[in-house]
């Protein structure tokens, strides 16, 4: 249904494409506004700013997902002043679209609870390791607790909420 | 040649066999529509929720079916082009669409860079594009608006900031999706005047769909009456709102006035066309009609009749519930004064130093119906969010059921006060209607059966049974509004508050919300109502509070209320119809308005019984 | 939020956006020239006199420092652990303070809390500087500036419409929180289990309301014309003025300088 072949030339961006782009526009802006809700855990408050990448990965499509979760991570992070600074920012934003498209993929090859396991896996531990040149194996293993609960917060809500929300006809 | 194409010029909208449907359902949601509008029409849309009139003006710009998928036969035709060829982006520039949900469709953070958004797609030049904002924003009354945060606006500039944003590519056609709904009375008349304007000077060709229909009667050139998909009725306004019978089938508001008419009119004593649609042709027929067959004793006699009336205890009509109704019925109120909310002093200030409310003294008893009215912005929803413990008191007290609200938390009082927002889709996230109901009752503590027997009772009650294991998202938005009710009551609640249940809500949704309120407060459920319509104000509530700048201006019955016009006027608020028509009848019914329609048909025979209980 | 222009009349906000940009970029660099902390609180007060020049409100910065301070400690204290004392060039930041464990083991190096504090510093000029850029740049500006290093149209019609909808959203959350209170969702439930079930009831209707809120936001801008052309008319163009050459030496002095004194003179390292 893409585009109807309408006036080709004239149009630049099609119905579809527009919807796109304010689903992921939605989502980015959400993931700022999901930063602010502080979930209570034994590692300190955890934020909801990954939920809805991942959610996105399950509901739009992978490519969709990894776009919103790593817009939404440096939005995020612009909002509260770069705290890691920049590239190090970057250096996350593209591991969190990685593993947002990963959860995707092995959610349709093998079914939800295995794409929670995985997700849960790749952005708590992979992503605490992945710091290692920056933080050393003392900073990992301090950032890994943290990591572990956060992610299995957002990636379980992301789930849970992807099939209470398939049974309607928004998705 | 050439008249041929002035021909087509001529008209505006053309659909020919128009079917439609939605992906994923059966029941497609337009049936065969055939429909032309010619240049320069104000036609108005109407119907039941769910009878397709979104969806007909998604098919007039093309969005479906260009965003919306779904099956589509027959053709549009917009302003000479064909819907089904042109690109979205392309007919906007003829046919302008404001949607539904004004908060949605601005674009921009401020109010000129969201006005400027329609033409810089069109690459206008910078300079055309300063002169047509300031234009547009004058038009739609938001001159000097220009670097405000679009953000900060009220509902009624946002409401015109959307049509201003739609406005700005000059289109030929403007359709409008209900675009008043969340408005004081004021308000909408506002945009209606706006519109009426435009249509003046720029010959616009206007399509709008709306529920309430009093002040448009006579703006609207014509109506279509939509009905499950189809188009059922086409023709004069005047003539679809002396005929009761249709619209009550249709789902369509009547018109207070007329419902008198329609009663004169079976009685033999006027034509189908004499029926009156306003007030002084309402007015006239009375006096007309009056001396003729009235039963009326003069007023003075009249008046010391209506004084002599005391105000109908609520628990009248208790012993009459069916059986299942004892759900609601709480423990027989022993002393019969029971307060139920008492506000002392109480001063509200939201963070950025704005007060919100100021010096509410308030006392309100158990059992009583409660209607608290004001524009927009007068605190309503403020106010009522401390009787819960949303919002705590920045100065004075709230105390509920004997509770101080600064001691307990929102969960707690949540069994005792049950809140129900204005929007249902704010609360609703369970996979089935069941387990939405059950969720409060979880959090309430409750256990296996208990829960059971209550959501059985509720789901009954509320007629929600037959979509008890349904997706909420797969219902329509009133079903979602009963819902939201419904997982409220479930906790059985000794005072509900609900904060504009109906808006966007057809006749019929109203009317059936309204039944399920009239039920609970017979059943000793103290009811506290914000709503701006005023019809349904005067109709149930037993008490109305007039709140203006965050301070009670008035408080009384609905008579009393709605007797001071003046007043009124400057909080934005207009009495309804029948009122009205009852302050030009002054010299024969006395100072003190009817309210209800059965109240002047009375006056033509023996007394009858009417209202809520 | 931070993402509001402050309105004002300062020369940091009639700068061209791309001399802001530059900027940040030298103040980027130069934080990372240096590890000694003494450097760092130069760059830090540099910072503050211009957060203090355009006038940003105090409760912004406390409210921006105070979530920070469970971090600052635990930076300070893993650098201090874990920084060997062979990374350091000089003697005086080699020596140990304490031991955390018996025998020997996780040291306490003097150098390692200097980096530490290198480290807090370093966030707070980022902070400050972000801060600072961000409030005297208008929307408009930044999206010209992303279409003028050639990012594609429609990345920064994404992102200024989700920085649009920031407020709208957060809204939503306020009202679906309220909502959901008003039905006696309690919040303090232990556990992992527990949070996730009592934040469902929040996180669900937020996709929800974003999905609903996307589709008609996707209708609106197909009814304004977005997406005929791939441009659209700039409000402003930007331009460089004198004043942009004049800074923009300036910087580039700057970043030289700091070169110099960091790779000729071997000062500012630990
Ligand atoms: N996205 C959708 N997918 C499937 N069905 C839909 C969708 N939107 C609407 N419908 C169905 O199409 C029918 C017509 O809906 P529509 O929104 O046009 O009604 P409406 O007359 O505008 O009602 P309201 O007064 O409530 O706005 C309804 O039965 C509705 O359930
Ligand atoms: N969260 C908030 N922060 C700051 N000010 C607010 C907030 N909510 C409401 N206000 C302000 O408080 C005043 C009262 O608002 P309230 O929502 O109570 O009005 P209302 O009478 O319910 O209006 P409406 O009829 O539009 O619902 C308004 O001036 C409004 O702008
Ligand atoms: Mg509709
Ligand atoms: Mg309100």
């Amino acid at each position: 249904m893409k585009n109807l072949g309408i006036e080709q030339q004239e149009l630049q961006l099609s119905a579809w494409n527009v919807k796109r782009l304010s689903i992921m526009a939605i989502f980015i802006a959400l993931s700022a506004v999901g930063a602010l809700i502080k979930i209570p855990s034994p590692v300190g408050s955890i934020g909801m700013d990954s939920a809805p990448g991942f959610f996105c990965a399950l509901a739009f499509g992978g490519l969709t997902g990894a776009i919103v979760i790593a817009f939404g991570h440096l939005l995020t992070a612009a909002v509260v002043g770069f705290t890691l600074t920049i590239p190090v920012h970057l250096y996350v934003a593209l591991q969190m679209a990685l593993w947002a498209a990963a959860y995707r993929w092995v959610n349709e090859k093998l079914g939800l609870i295995p794409a929670v396991i995985v997700g849960i896996v790749l952005n708590g531990v992979v992503s605490a390791f992945a710091m290692l040149p920056m933080l050393g194996m003392g900073g990992v293993l301090a950032l890994l607790p943290f990591l572990v609960v956060g992610a299995t917060l957002n990636v379980i809500i992301s789930a849970l909420a992807y099939k209470a929300i398939k049974g309607s006809r928004l998705i | 040649m050439e008249t041929l194409e002035n021909e087509i010029r001529q008209v505006a909208i053309c659909l020919k066999n128009l079917s439609y449907r939605y992906p994923n359902t059966v029941e497609p949601s337009l049936k065969n529509i055939s429909l032309d509008v010619e240049k320069g029409k104000f036609i108005l849309i109407m119907g039941s929720t769910g009878a397709g009139k979104t969806t007909l003006s998604l098919c007039l710009n093309g969005l479906i079916p260009q965003l919306l998928e779904g099956k589509l036969t027959g053709g549009v035709r917009v302003a000479g082009k064909d819907v089904g060829k042109t690109a979205v982006q392309s007919l906007s520039k003829v046919l302008g669409l404001v949607l539904q949900d004004p908060e949605t469709q601005i674009i921009g953070r401020r109010v000129e860079e969201d006005t400027s958004f329609g033409p810089r797609n069109f690459l206008v030049p910078l300079e055309e594009i300063k002169q047509r904002v300031n234009q547009t924003l004058e038009k739609v009354r938001l001159q000097g608006y220009n670097h405000r945060l679009s953000e900060e606006l009220s509902g009624g500039e946002k409401q015109r900031l959307a049509i201003a944003g739609v406005l700005v590519m000059e289109p030929e056609i403007l359709v409008l999706d209900e675009p008043t709904s969340e408005l004081d009375p004021a308000g909408r008349s506002e945009i209606y005047a706006t519109l009426a304007d435009l249509r003046r000077k720029k010959d616009l060709t206007i399509i709008l769909v709306e529920h309430s229909s009093e002040e448009l009667i006579y703006k609207a050139d014509e109506v279509v009456v939509l009905n499950q998909g189809e188009l059922v009725w086409r023709g004069v306004p005047s003539e679809l709102f002396r005929n009761l019978p249709l619209l009550r089938q249709w789902g369509i508001k009547p018109l207070p006035v007329s419902q008198i008419g329609w009663y004169f009119y079976e009685k033999g004593w006027i034509t189908l066309a004499e029926i009156p649609l306003d007030i002084p042709s309402a007015e006239g027929l009375l006096r007309k009609l009056l001396p003729k067959y009235g039963h009326w004793q003069g007023h003075l006699q009249g008046q010391a009749q209506r004084q002599m009336q005391v105000p109908v205890p609520p628990d009248q009509g208790f012993g009459s519930g069916q059986s299942k109704d004892g759900l609601f019925r709480h423990e027989l109120h022993l002393s019969k004064k029971a307060i139920a909310v008492q506000l002392k002093d109480l001063n509200y200030q939201y963070n950025s130093d704005q007060t919100a409310l100021r010096g509410i003294n308030l006392m309100i008893e158990a059992g009583e119906f409660v209607a608290l009215i004001g524009r927009n912005g007068a605190g309503k929803t403020t106010l009522a969010k401390h009787f819960n413990g949303l919002l705590k008191p920045t100065s004075g007290e709230v105390i509920i059921e004997g509770m101080n609200t600064l001691k307990y938390d929102t969960s707690d009082l949540s069994k005792i006060v049950g809140y129900v927002f204005q929007n249902p889709d704010h609360q609703i996230f369970s996979a089935t209607v069941e387990k939405e109901l059950e969720f409060g009752l979880k959090n309430a503590g409750f256990k296996g059966k208990e829960i059971k027997e209550r959501v059985e009772q509720v789901l009954w009650y509320t007629g929600l049974e037959r979509y008890r294991s349904l997706h909420p998202f797969s219902l329509g938005k009133g079903e979602r509004q009963m819902i939201a009710v419904a997982s409220i009551l479930v906790l059985k609640p000794k005072v509900l508050i609900i904060d504009e249940p109906t808006t966007g809500s057809d006749w019929t949704g109203v009317q059936t919300m309204m039944a399920l309120i009239c039920k609970l407060h017979t059943a000793g459920t103290t009811i506290i109502m914000i709503s701006h319509d005023m019809d349904l104000v005067a109709q149930y509530a037993k008490r109305v509070i007039v709140l203006k700048e965050g301070g009670i201006l008035l408080d009384g019955t609905p008579k009393r209320v709605f007797s001071n016009e003046q007043i009124l006027l400057d909080s934005a608020i207009v009495p309804p119809q029948l009122c009205r028509l009852s302050f030009q009848l002054e010299d024969i019914l006395g100072p003190e308005p009817f309210i209800e329609a059965s109240e002047f048909t009375a006056m033509f025979e023996s007394r009858e019984q009417s209202g809520c209980l | 939020m931070f993402i509001e222009y402050l309105p004002g009349e300062t020369l940091l906000h009639r700068l061209d956006v791309r001399t802001k940009m530059l900027g940040f970029l030298g103040l980027i660099i130069i934080s990372f020239l240096f590890q000694d902390p003494k450097y760092q609180l130069l760059i830090v007060s540099v910072t503050g006199l211009l957060a203090f020049w355009i006038k940003i409100p105090l409760q912004k910065i406390r409210g921006m420092l105070i979530p920070l301070i469970p971090i600052i400690i635990s930076i300070i204290l893993i650098t201090g652990f874990t920084f060997a004392p062979g990374r350091f060039d000089y003697v005086s930041s080699q020596r140990i303070l304490f031991y955390a464990l018996p025998g020997e083991r996780l040291g306490a190096t003097v150098g390692g809390f200097m980096m530490g504090s290198t480290f807090i510093f370093r966030l707070f000029s980022m902070m400050i500087a972000s801060s600072v850029l961000i409030l005297t740049t208008s929307m408009d500006d930044f999206t010209q500036f992303f279409q003028k290093m050639k990012m594609p149209v429609e990345v920064s019609m994404m992102l200024t419409t989700a920085i649009r909808f920031i407020p709208t959203l957060d809204k939503k959350r306020r009202q679906i929180l309220e909502a959901q209170r008003a039905r006696g969702t309690k919040f303090n439930e232990k556990g992992i289990i527990g949070s996730i079930r009592s934040y469902i009831p929040i996180m669900v209707p937020l996709f929800i309301n974003s999905i609903m809120m996307a589709n008609s936001l996707s209708m609106a801008m197909l009814n304004r014309g977005y997406g005929l052309t791939r441009t659209w008319t700039s409000m402003r163009e930007i331009v460089f003025a004198p004043r942009d050459y004049w800074v923009m030496s300036f910087i580039v002095l700057l970043i030289t300088l700091s070169f110099f004194v960091r790779f000729r003179l071997q000062l500012g390292v630990l």
